[in-house]
């Protein structure tokens, strides 16, 4: 089937309404589960009509948002383990950008609803792998405040409560690198044990102050 | 005196700078990651004079200008004598930091083998503690020295890294406005 088969109005509608990222055989899955839903053949699409009634509508309007679910998914499920892996063999050498950030900016570039939610699942999976846990960090922060909000703030708030000192470090950093009042008032928040993680936490409230030119 | 400057990052030391100082362990994770040596077995340090902190914040910005994405810099200060009392080489070899005039001030540690990783990180474990040794840069406290610098003419902010340029015009624009 193409599109030259789809003669009638409502299945032209079908597929000019489905987004952009939605392949043709995806497309090809929407129409037939219409059919399907309809009790009709998939095959008989040329003589079909699926007439203006709404119920027909909503069951065009259910098969398209679950095949891009099933869609958005799977890209997901791709870029989350693209993510573990690529987390788990770099070296993330502090003052270079990781490779691990060069594959997100690019997964951000591809769709950045997907990878947001891609590296909040790697969090969620991995939450007990410091390893894991200090790379997503440090991935987040090097993307801007307003771009990662809210999944890189809620992580960084999450790992507050992390005992490892390389962390609550990274932690710090990612809220430095976004330098603004929001950032501020979480720090102001946080307290260390550790008096050059502590040092250095005073230092950056200091600097963003500065930077806001205010105080909290 | 004398005294050297080697980058480092101090959650991978003061991790273990207890077990260190308690128990005499050289623990391998700081020295596998921050003691990483070049083909000729040379370590980078950089001479420095610590009676005038413009020194310490110049070679600072001279390492900063070799990283590709700017963020905080701890740098540790060894004592030149004491390295040289353990027999410990240094030579000068050219740095390639965009302050011209600094790279003169590099020189490279010949770490023969694993005897003289053994010394370097006694010394470097013996300090990394102590305030006045270890020194730490923020992000912005480094932005704020690159500008100096570009405000005075010394550097060009068309010779940093793309994501180093950017940040440091971020706060430019922010200073004018």
């Amino acid at each position: 089937m193409n599109r030259d088969d789809v003669g009638n109005t409502n299945e032209c509608f079908v597929l000019n309404t489905m987004q952009d990222e939605t392949s043709d055989s995806s497309k090809y899955i929407i129409i037939n589960k219409v059919f399907q839903l309809n009790n009709k053949e998939p095959n008989s699409v040329q003589n079909y009509d699926v007439g203006p009634d709404n119920s027909t509508m909503k069951l065009i309007n259910e098969a398209i948002i679950e095949e891009y679910e099933l869609t958005i998914n799977k890209l997901c499920y791709k870029f989350k383990n693209q993510l573990i892996r690529s987390i788990k063999n770099d070296e993330f050498e502090l003052g270079e950008i990781s490779s691990s950030s060069i594959i997100f900016s690019d997964m951000m570039r591809q769709n950045e609803n997907v990878a947001k939610r891609a590296i909040n699942e790697v969090f969620l999976d991995c939450f007990h792998d410091d390893n894991v846990v200090y790379g997503v960090l440090e991935i987040i922060s090097d993307i801007e405040y307003d771009v990662i909000y809210p999944n890189g703030q809620t992580i960084a708030l999450a790992v507050s409560a992390y005992s490892d000192d390389r962390i609550k470090e990274a932690l710090v950093r990612a809220f430095e690198n976004w330098c603004n009042v929001e950032s501020l008032r979480i720090l102001n928040t946080i307290k260390f044990t550790s008096s050059w993680l502590e040092s250095y936490r005073l230092d950056v409230i200091k600097d963003i102050e500065e930077f806001c030119d205010c105080a909290i | 005196m004398c005294y050297l400057v080697r980058k480092i990052e101090r959650n991978k030391w003061s991790c273990f700078s207890e077990q260190y100082l308690q128990n005499n362990i050289i623990s391998s994770h700081p020295i596998t990651n921050d003691l990483k040596v070049d083909r000729n077995n040379g370590l980078s340090l950089w001479e420095v004079d610590i009676s005038n902190p413009t020194s310490i914040d110049n070679i600072a910005l001279a390492i900063a200008s070799t990283r590709s994405n700017l963020k905080n810099l701890d740098l540790l200060i060894l004592n030149k004598s004491s390295l040289d009392e353990k027999g410990l080489v240094m030579k000068p070899t050219p740095g390639n930091s965009v302050f011209v005039r600094l790279n003169e001030s590099h020189v490279d540690l010949t770490v023969i083998d694993i005897s003289d990783i053994e010394k370097i990180s006694r010394e470097m474990f013996e300090i990394v503690d102590d305030k006045e040794y270890c020194i730490r840069y923020t992000e912005n406290k480094l932005i704020r020295l690159f500008i100096d610098k570009i405000q005075a003419g010394e550097i060009s902010l068309d010779n940093l890294e793309e994501s180093i340029s950017k940040k440091i015009k971020k706060k430019m624009t922010r200073n004018m406005t």
